[in-house]
């Protein structure tokens, strides 16, 4: 739906359909949902939660090679508002982190999300950014300042501790799978991220129909 | 050979349509604020043409005008444009 609803000239869409008033927020975060579809980005990947609220996005992102984050697939989620992208998103790890500049409640401290946030952002910039500042911490604004205080002075003990909650998200995830297996209904309740919903789903059907 | 035929062939017009096209002038394909193509309208309004105008920066970036106000007067401080963040000043 969302591809054939953009590439249509925008008059032919509206006139066919007088009663769709979408806000700027929402035809904006549907082209942010084509631009990602389209251009495929190394390392990130985001998509609505569900079909009826486009406001609310989760996105995984993969630690960047060579780092120490390399294994990792992290879990965040996205809160538009109707303003967007004059506003923010409100962006939140899912996945516990240990970063110099994440909170421990995995909410970000990166200037773009806050003062410097500009309306040409969008989602895939923003989780570019988030990725590279895995690698790139700043200490000078410390938002975990426990982190951040390892990062500087004790580096080894840093890189131990990130890699051991990367397992550590590997073994939840394991779980997770195997609860997924025993209920069906549990997991449309997990807030777990999917590619989109739609493939869950015919992958499901396939499943059921071997 | 046609200047020499006696009976030259006469048209006549009957009806004529004119048809034109009109194009945004914008160093970009569409706006850096709303993605949507110039040559359409910003994501608030119906038609695309003088109704939905594109407003160019000192800063040679262009955004639709609606795209633009709306993002400057949501700024508390600076008002900046989004793409260099050199201060906004449009071009009359």
């Amino acid at each position: 739906m969302n591809s054939n609803f953009s590439e249509q000239p925008r008059a032919t869409v509206l006139s066919s359909n007088p009663q769709t008033t979408l806000g700027q927020a929402q035809r904006r975060l549907m082209r942010d949902l084509r631009d990602l579809n389209l251009n495929k980005v190394e390392g990130i990947c985001a998509s609505p939660v569900d079909a009826h609220n486009i406001y609310l996005w989760n996105a995984i992102i993969t630690g960047p090679p060579d780092s120490i984050f390399e294994d990792g697939t992290f879990q965040l989620t996205m809160k538009f508002n109707e303003n967007y992208p004059n506003q923010p998103p409100e962006i939140r790890f899912v996945t516990k982190m240990l970063h110099p500049n994440i909170y421990t409640d995995g909410s970000l401290c990166l200037d773009i999300l806050q003062n410097r946030w500009s309306a040409s952002l969008d989602v895939s910039s923003v989780l570019i950014s988030i990725r590279s500042l895995l690698i790139d911490p700043n200490p000078n604004s410390p938002a975990n300042s426990a982190a951040a205080i390892l990062y500087r002075d004790n580096r080894r003990e840093y890189e131990r501790q990130v890699r051991e909650l990367i397992e550590e998200s590997w073994r939840e995830d394991l779980d997770t799978d195997n609860d997924d297996n025993s209920d069906d209904e549990e997991m449309k309740n997990k807030t777990r991220a999917t590619t989109t919903t739609t493939t869950t789903n015919t992958t499901r059907e396939q499943e059921n129909a071997e | 050979m046609i200047n020499s035929c006696k009976n030259k062939m006469r048209i006549r017009f009957k009806e004529f349509n004119g048809v034109a096209i009109w194009k945004w002038i914008a160093n970009d394909d569409s706006c850096g604020i709303c993605r949507m193509p110039f040559d359409a309208s910003c994501s608030e309004c119906r038609y695309p043409g003088n109704d939905c105008p594109v407003l160019h920066g000192e800063c040679s970036h262009c955004y639709h005008e609606h795209c633009i106000k709306k993002w400057i007067n949501s700024q508390q401080t600076n008002k900046l444009c989004p793409m260099c963040r050199q201060e906004w000043k449009s071009v009359p």
